[in-house]
């Protein structure tokens, strides 16, 4: 019973003192941001070529192509799969919206691709960085492994689901990959926000695919993790009420272990609240650097057109 | 013993969770009340100094509430954007606004009294505000600093500050210079700072001139390069340097079957000879353009790349 | 009086093109950001259309006012911080009148304003 107490009492603290580490990290992180964002307009031509495919398995949402394609940097394009049997309307709007052509697929592949049905490209030049592969349904690591093997670029980002990208998160990668480029990074993830990570195409083939869970086989030296989100839920549900009766439901639990003498699940609750308000601190700290919604003083008038 | 520890393990985790809302609660707050203080100032002052500008005016307007704490760092931001988003300004008027605003003193106390990536950023602040000598000067000892970005700021501060030694401080820069300080000072010239050619800077023994001489090539789309590129792609000892010039060769949609470019491929691995053939295929390079730069394998997957650019007329 | 629009997601090159544009004779309106911008477009007739910082890979259509039916189209100006040929050619293709890169020449901008509504008929 006492190994028992003292297993809980030390991973207590190993959380605790993880929530803390986080904590900081993120917070000095912030100036970090605030110093790219100075810069992040000069990031649009910059030069080397580094390249990112932006890896979207579509679902019903459809939505999400417009924010993922409004990315200024120029080297970069997204990649987007889908099952246009299973989803023929949404194809059709695809295909009609963005002017898709059906364009040859690619013979040979670095990655197991399974069956293509097809490879899309637009005629409008503005989309020209939109490929659109049109596969069977299949697993999300097949599908991204279609996507991975006709991106032509050597960073991949695959989209988390109901996902949208943070504006900026594409420079703040790029600029990331800059500033390392003497260590070779082959993997950098996110770890503010919903998690995320950016992996080298090199790594995703060596390893043989997204299935093989490549970022295990990266080596410690070649990784970077960022303490900025790269995605965010594309819906937000507002759960005051449920986080507010939360936090007082556990901040009386800890009250009443404390009083009743149980210290150990004390410390563990405790430990709990320190790894939600680190949560909640990386979720401001995120929101700092959106800007302030500014009101504009200038009203603007209602005109009739007549 | 184990009361006693979970005693401690209790106090030290209720003094973090208390920390931690703390800490949230204050970042809430400045977000809430200073950042739209500052947002409404910065506006205020943007007005006075466009007013000043497009007036052409002589003397330098007041600034209301400069004297506030922060009022200063706000005027500091709003002269470093508008430097950057314009170019043409009235340096005279700009000079006289940042020294009776007392902003360069304000800017070297922060930068005093910061470390790291703060500093960093209230360098790139100074470096946009047209410093001149004296300051250039004074931020000389952060040069050797032992954050990485606060060395770059402060050389683009000392750029700044006297444009004709610009050669002289990237070609002493100690370590190669990333695609990020590249765009930096890519953005200086095209605010007109730095009076520097892309010849010169392509036949330099440095490697970092040469890296930006290739940046300018490509930013640019200076077409004229061709010849300088090709020597670089043929015989650079750097292979980076090598490989940048054949990719910008490619950027700029030059031929590519020279020998130069040939040796160079040679030297590259499997890896960077396939992430070429993919900007070449992005780039409209037609397949048999390139007999003899790539192998059979290498040439039947360039024609497959190729083909998923255009229309397949034979649908199956 | 004319009137231009002025659409941005960032308030300060919102609010630095506005002041630079002062004294025009021009109504102008500067909403809080695209999506605002847009709904307006579709109330009132602007026209000028200055588009500030957007992407230019992005879709010009979605983010550009809609010729409205028996009205003369505004004019477009884009301004933005590519340089790339291939960024001109599709905001270009996109229908916009103007491309202009960052950093823009205020005096030069307002120049091309005031030669741009100067041929428009009040």
């Amino acid at each position: 019973m006492s190994v028992i107490r003292a297993l809980l009492l030390i991973l207590a603290a190993a959380a605790a003192a993880a929530a803390c580490v986080r904590a900081v990290r993120m917070l000095r992180d912030l100036p970090r941001r605030r110093l790219l964002a100075l810069a992040r307009e000069t990031l649009c031509d910059a030069p080397g070529g580094t390249g990112i495919s932006v890896l979207y398995r579509c679902d019903e949402e459809r939505l999400r192509l417009p924010s993922l394609l409004d990315v200024g940097y120029a080297c970069y394009e997204v990649v987007a799969v889908l099952d246009a049997a299973r989803c023929p309307e949404v194809f059709a709007t695809l295909e009609s919206h963005y002017r898709l052509f059906r364009a040859a697929v690619p013979a040979a592949c670095d990655l197991p691709v399974g069956t293509l049905r097809g490879l899309y490209r637009s005629r409008k030049r503005c989309f020209r960085r939109l490929v659109v592969v049109d596969r069977p349904c299949d697993t999300p690591a097949a599908d991204l492994d279609a996507a991975a093997a006709v991106a032509s670029y050597e960073y991949l980002l695959p989209v988390p689901a109901a996902c949208r990208l943070v504006p900026g998160a594409v420079e703040r990668l790029v600029a990331e990959l800059s500033l390392r480029s003497h260590c070779h990074t082959v993997l950098i993830r996110s770890v503010a926000g919903v998690p995320a990570m950016l992996l080298s195409r090199d790594a995703v083939i060596v390893a043989g695919g997204f299935a093989r869970k490549p970022w295990r086989h990266v080596p410690r030296r070649c990784r970077a993790t960022l303490y900025a989100p790269l995605f965010r839920p594309a819906v937000r549900v507002r759960r005051r009420g449920l986080r507010r009766g939360a936090a007082v439901v556990l901040a009386l639990s800890v009250a009443a272990a404390a009083c009743a003498g149980w210290w150990v699940v004390c410390a563990v609750l405790l430990a709990v609240a320190a790894a939600w308000c680190a949560a909640l601190l990386g979720a401001a700290a995120s929101a700092a650097e959106g800007g302030p919604a500014v009101r504009s003083r200038f009203r603007v008038k209602n005109f009739t057109v007549s | 013993m184990m009361h006693d520890l979970a005693l401690l393990c209790c106090a030290a985790e209720a003094a973090l969770v208390v920390g931690l809302v703390a800490a949230a609660a204050v970042l809430r707050l400045r977000r809430g009340r200073r950042a739209q203080r500052d947002a409404a100032l910065g506006r205020l002052y943007l007005r006075i100094v466009m007013h000043g500008l497009l007036t052409g005016m002589r003397r330098v307007p007041a600034f209301p509430r400069i004297g506030r704490t922060g009022a200063r760092g706000v005027l500091a931001q709003v002269l470093a954007r508008l430097a950057s988003a314009a170019y043409g300004l009235d340096a005279g008027l700009l000079r006289r606004i940042v020294r009776t605003a007392e902003l360069e003193p304000y800017l070297l106390r922060r930068i005093r009294r910061s470390g790291g990536v703060r500093r960093a950023r209230y360098l790139s602040l100074l470096a946009r505000l047209a410093p001149d000598a004296a300051v250039g000067a004074a931020v000389a000892r952060y040069a050797s600093d032992r954050s990485r970005s606060v060395r770059f700021a402060a050389c683009l501060v000392q750029l700044a500050a006297d444009p004709s030694q610009a050669l002289r401080l990237l070609a002493c820069w100690p370590e190669p210079l990333t695609a990020y300080e590249l765009a930096a000072v890519a953005s200086m010239l095209r605010r007109g700072m730095l009076p520097v050619a892309y010849e010169p800077l392509l036949a330099s023994p440095h490697r970092n001139l040469r890296s930006l001489g290739l940046c300018i090539v490509r930013q640019f789309g200076i077409e004229e390069a061709e010849e300088a590129l090709l020597r670089i792609a043929a015989s650079d000892a750097v292979p980076e340097i090598g490989c940048e010039a054949v990719r910008t060769l490619c950027a700029l949609q030059r031929p590519l079957c020279r020998s130069g470019v040939l040796r160079r491929l040679r030297s590259m691995g499997r890896a960077e000879r396939r992430a070429l053939l993919r900007c070449m295929a992005a780039e409209g390079y037609a397949s048999d353009a390139l007999p003899e730069l790539f192998d059979r394998d290498e040439r039947l997957c360039y024609e497959s790349l190729v083909g998923s650019y255009k229309c397949e007329l034979v649908c199956p | 009086m004319y009137r231009i629009l002025i659409v941005s997601d960032d308030p300060f090159l919102r609010d630095m093109v506005r002041f630079a544009l002062d004294g025009l004779g021009a109504e102008i309106r500067t909403p809080g950001d695209r999506s605002e911008a847009l709904r307006l477009a579709r109330r009132v007739l602007f026209d000028l259309v200055l588009v500030l910082a957007a992407c230019p890979y992005a879709d010009c259509e979605a983010m550009l006012p809609r010729r409205q039916r028996g009205m003369r189209r505004p004019r477009i100006f884009f301004v933005a911080w590519q340089h790339s040929e291939h960024a001109v050619l599709s905001v270009l293709d996109g229908g916009v009148d103007q491309y202009m890169t960052f950093p823009v020449n205020l005096q030069r901008l307002r120049l091309k304003v005031a030669e741009c509504l100067n041929t428009l008929n009040p």
